[in-house]
Formats: structure tokens, C-alpha cells, sequence
């Protein structure tokens, strides 16, 4: 207890003591992302499309691309001096496609299967000036909004006479989630005018993973009768610009 | 000092472990493809489950259930179901670690129909005469065949394997066996029988 009431006042005079200033930043982000559940389905729909591709006639439908990285975007503002308290919302986003058409005879099978994650995140940041103007670091925990969204039309009667018992669903469907999140992130900048930086900022989300619903249904598009929980946990690098004002 | 560093440590490993799945195992995904899915039977039918997959190293044993009280082993398999019925294909696979999943499909096997056929004596029967009807080169692939129905082509039936009927008068007759064997397939067939003889013959009204 004694414990946390010096760490307080610590943070407290960090804050407050010194120059205080007001920081406002947006940062663009280039974002891996680790879906494992969501590239499960990917390759199982690309299995299923190679074997139909060698059987079928016509061009084959192209595979669809994984899920691995994507862009997101930050908004930021800070107070205080060499240890700042502040509020930021971040949005993720990935997404991914295929499309394409079997055809038998005068028989055209259309394939069209999308899949996209984004992520909504509201945290507080605690960061560390390490060199003022140039070096900082933070941590932030805060609440996460995911939103996986999957659209597919395929055909339920294949141009061969092999029969799969995994097709993918035929779907047009949200699903939604949340639950906590933190970040810990690196910002290198360098000034570029009067009170405005830029620079170079990496972090890393810890996003524990959750299975997203809609309604009564859960994302589940293996099939396997157990929801697919989906996880934003990943790295991201990202250009930032960064505006300082003198209180 | 080295207790709290330690409990850190093993705080932050856990909290890995949990959000990013890179520390965490995946199990393997079964997955096939049946071919023909529907038939008569005997029916064979080939598995080929080489499309599962590992999400990490690779599949170390590939398990097929048909449903019908046999098990293969291996990527690709053929079966022959010699019943009718609906079944259940189940592959399970293993990877390297020892993870494991499993899919189910579903086969339908259509019962086979039997064969209808008799015969009688004699060949050319006259009014007033037994004419024995033998149905036992009827059969059947699916077991016993449980009924043998005749009609005689003037309303009049009977059942049993070997019947005996009289016509009163003559003139062309169609007579048709249709059978019934233990699974409910049914087939029939007809034989016009001539009958000789006798001023009045039947005209069918």
C-alpha cells in the first residue's frame, strides 16, 4: 500500500513537475497481424478451391491471399512534462478476397469469398520522455471494438463428382467482440518546426483473443462446432507527426 | 529483488502465451473429399484426405472411420459398402505433436433391388386345370426375400413362394409376382398365360 502511494506521488510530480505540455500527435501504421483462427479458414477454403481448380473447367479461382498485415491508424494527446498521462484511439484493419467462376458446359459456378478484421481501440497511455523532442516511450491499456466481417458466395454443387464435406458458408455477416487491450510503443521523432515533430514510433498490442458474435450465432468458419476466437495482437510501424504546445 | 524479477518474468510469459498465438499450439484440420458419395450397392468408394493439413509440422497419421464398423489407415483409401444405408465417414488425423482433429461426411448407399422371376407348369393349361406358379429363381441382395404376391390377371391374388391356381375360362392372363425382401425393396414381373379351351373366355371386365 505504502508501495503505490510513493509510485502516485512519483507520477504525480513527474506530471506535473518541470515544463508541462500539451501533445497532440496522429500516427499512420503499417500492422502485422497474427489470425491464426481466420488463416485456418483461408487455407481451408484454399484447399478446397486447388481441388476443385484441377477438376473443374475453365480458369482456376485464384487463392485467396492470408491474413498477415494491414494499416491502421492513431490519434493521440498527452499531458504533462517528462512523464505524460494521455488518451489515444487507434484503428486496425485487414482484409482479404478472392474471386472467380467455374464453368461446365454452358454451367457458370461464381466464387466470391471476402474476409475482413478491424479493430477499434480507446486506451490510456502513460509514457516516458527519455530525450525530450526525440525519445519516448509508453504503455496504454484501454478497450478494444473488433469487428470481423465475411461475405461468401459459393457453389453448393460442384463442377465435379467428388463431393467435400467443408464447403465454405454461404454468408453475408458481422460479427462483433471486444474486451481489454494494452500497447507498449517506442516513438523516435525529430522536430521539423516551431512546436511540430516527426518521426517514427513501433509498438506491440497485447489484445487477448475473443471469439466474435452476431446475435446468437459465433464466428465459427471451420466448421468445427467451436467458435473461432480472433486476436489483434501484433506488432505495427508507423510514420508519426506530433504537435506540442507550451502550457 | 530476484523473486519480484522472476514473478515478472513468468507474468509476462503468461500474458504472451495468451494474446499472441504464436506461443500457442494449433491443432491440425482434417480435411477430404468422397467419391461417389451416393450409390447402389455394392458401392466402393475412394477417400482421398490428402488435402488436411498442419498448421505447424506435419500430419503424422491419417484415421478413417466408414461408419460401418471398419477403419482404414492412410491419406487415401477405398471402401465397398455392401449394404444400403446412410454412413458416416469420419477422418481423424494426428500431427507431430500429437494434435488431432476430425471431419465427418456422409455416404448413402442405396439399397440394390432384387430380381423378380417365375415360372409354371404346365405351359399350356387348359380350363378347369392347376396351373403351380414357382417364384424360387426370384432374388435378392439383401438377404431373404420375406413375400411373394400373385395376381392373376382377373382379380383374384394369392402369397407364397409356390401357389397353384385353376382358371374357368380360357383366354390370355396376365400374371404378376411382385416380391418383397427384408430391407422393403420390392420388384415384380408379368407373364401372360395362355389358357386353353372353354366357350367362355374371360375378357378381363
Amino acid at each position: 500500500m505504502r508501495l503505490i502511494g510513493v509510485g502516485l506521488v512519483v507520477l504525480a510530480v513527474g506530471v506535473a513537475g518541470g515544463a508541462m505540455s500539451l501533445s497532440v500527435g496522429s500516427s499512420a501504421h503499417w500492422v502485422l497481424f497474427d489470425l491464426p483462427s481466420l488463416n485456418t479458414f483461408v487455407r481451408l477454403a484454399n484447399q478446397t478451391l486447388a481441388f476443385v481448380n484441377e477438376r473443374a473447367g475453365g480458369d482456376p479461382v485464384p487463392p485467396i491471399p492470408e491474413l498477415r498485415h494491414g494499416v491502421g491508424l492513431k490519434l493521440a494527446e498527452a499531458l504533462g512534462g517528462v512523464v505524460r498521462v494521455g488518451l489515444q484511439m487507434a484503428v486496425a484493419s485487414v482484409n482479404t478476397r478472392t474471386q472467380g467462376s467455374w464453368t461446365t458446359g454452358e454451367t457458370s459456378h461464381p466464387v466470391d469469398i471476402s474476409l475482413e478484421a478491424s479493430l477499434v481501440a480507446f486506451s490510456i497511455e502513460l509514457s516516458l520522455v527519455l530525450v525530450p523532442d526525440v525519445l519516448t516511450a509508453g504503455v496504454s491499456v484501454g478497450w478494444g471494438s473488433s469487428r470481423v466481417i465475411y461475405r461468401c458466395a459459393f457453389p453448393r454443387t460442384l463442377p465435379t463428382d467428388w463431393s467435400l464435406p467443408f464447403l465454405p458458408k454461404n454468408e453475408d455477416t458481422t460479427y462483433t467482440g471486444s474486451g481489454p487491450l494494452g500497447a507498449i510503443a517506442v516513438g523516435l521523432s525529430l522536430p521539423v518546426g516551431q512546436g511540430i515533430s516527426a518521426g517514427l514510433e513501433v509498438g506491440f498490442r497485447l489484445a487477448p483473443a475473443w471469439v466474435p458474435t452476431s446475435g446468437a450465432a459465433v464466428l465459427d468458419l471451420n466448421a468445427d462446432g467451436l467458435g473461432d476466437s480472433v486476436g489483434f495482437s501484433g506488432l505495427w510501424l508507423g510514420i508519426t507527426v506530433q504537435m506540442e504546445f507550451n502550457l | 529483488m530476484k523473486k519480484i524479477l522472476l514473478i515478472g518474468c513468468a507474468l509476462a510469459a503468461l500474458i504472451l502465451g495468451g494474446c499472441t498465438p504464436k506461443f500457442q499450439t494449433l491443432p491440425p484440420e482434417a480435411l477430404f473429399a468422397i467419391r461417389p458419395s451416393v450409390g447402389v450397392a455394392p458401392l466402393n468408394v475412394v477417400c482421398d484426405g490428402s488435402l488436411s493439413f498442419a498448421e505447424k509440422g506435419k500430419l503424422v497419421e491419417y484415421i478413417w472411420d466408414f461408419g460401418d464398423g471398419t477403419r482404414a489407415l492412410g491419406p487415401i483409401v477405398s471402401h465397398t459398402y455392401r449394404q444400403g444405408g446412410t454412413y458416416r465417414v469420419t477422418l481423424e488425423v494426428y500431427d507431430e505433436q500429437g494434435l488431432s482433429s476430425r471431419r465427418v461426411s456422409q455416404v448413402e448407399v442405396q439399397f440394390a433391388l432384387p430380381t423378380a422371376s417365375f415360372s409354371y407348369a404346365p405351359w399350356r393349361p387348359g380350363t378347369g386345370e392347376t396351373i403351380w406358379f414357382d417364384a424360387s429363381t426370384s432374388t435378392t441382395p439383401n438377404g431373404k426375400i420375406v413375400e411373394y404376391r400373385w395376381s392373376f390377371g382377373n382379380g383374384d391374388w394369392d402369397v407364397g413362394e409356390k401357389v397353384g391356381y385353376m382358371y374357368w375360362y380360357g383366354g390370355a392372363y396376365p400374371v404378376t409376382l411382385t416380391i418383397v425382401d427384408e430391407v422393403g425393396a420390392t420388384a415384380q414381373v408379368t407373364q401372360v398365360i395362355e389358357v386353353q379351351g372353354g366357350p367362355g373366355c374371360y375378357t378381363g371386365q
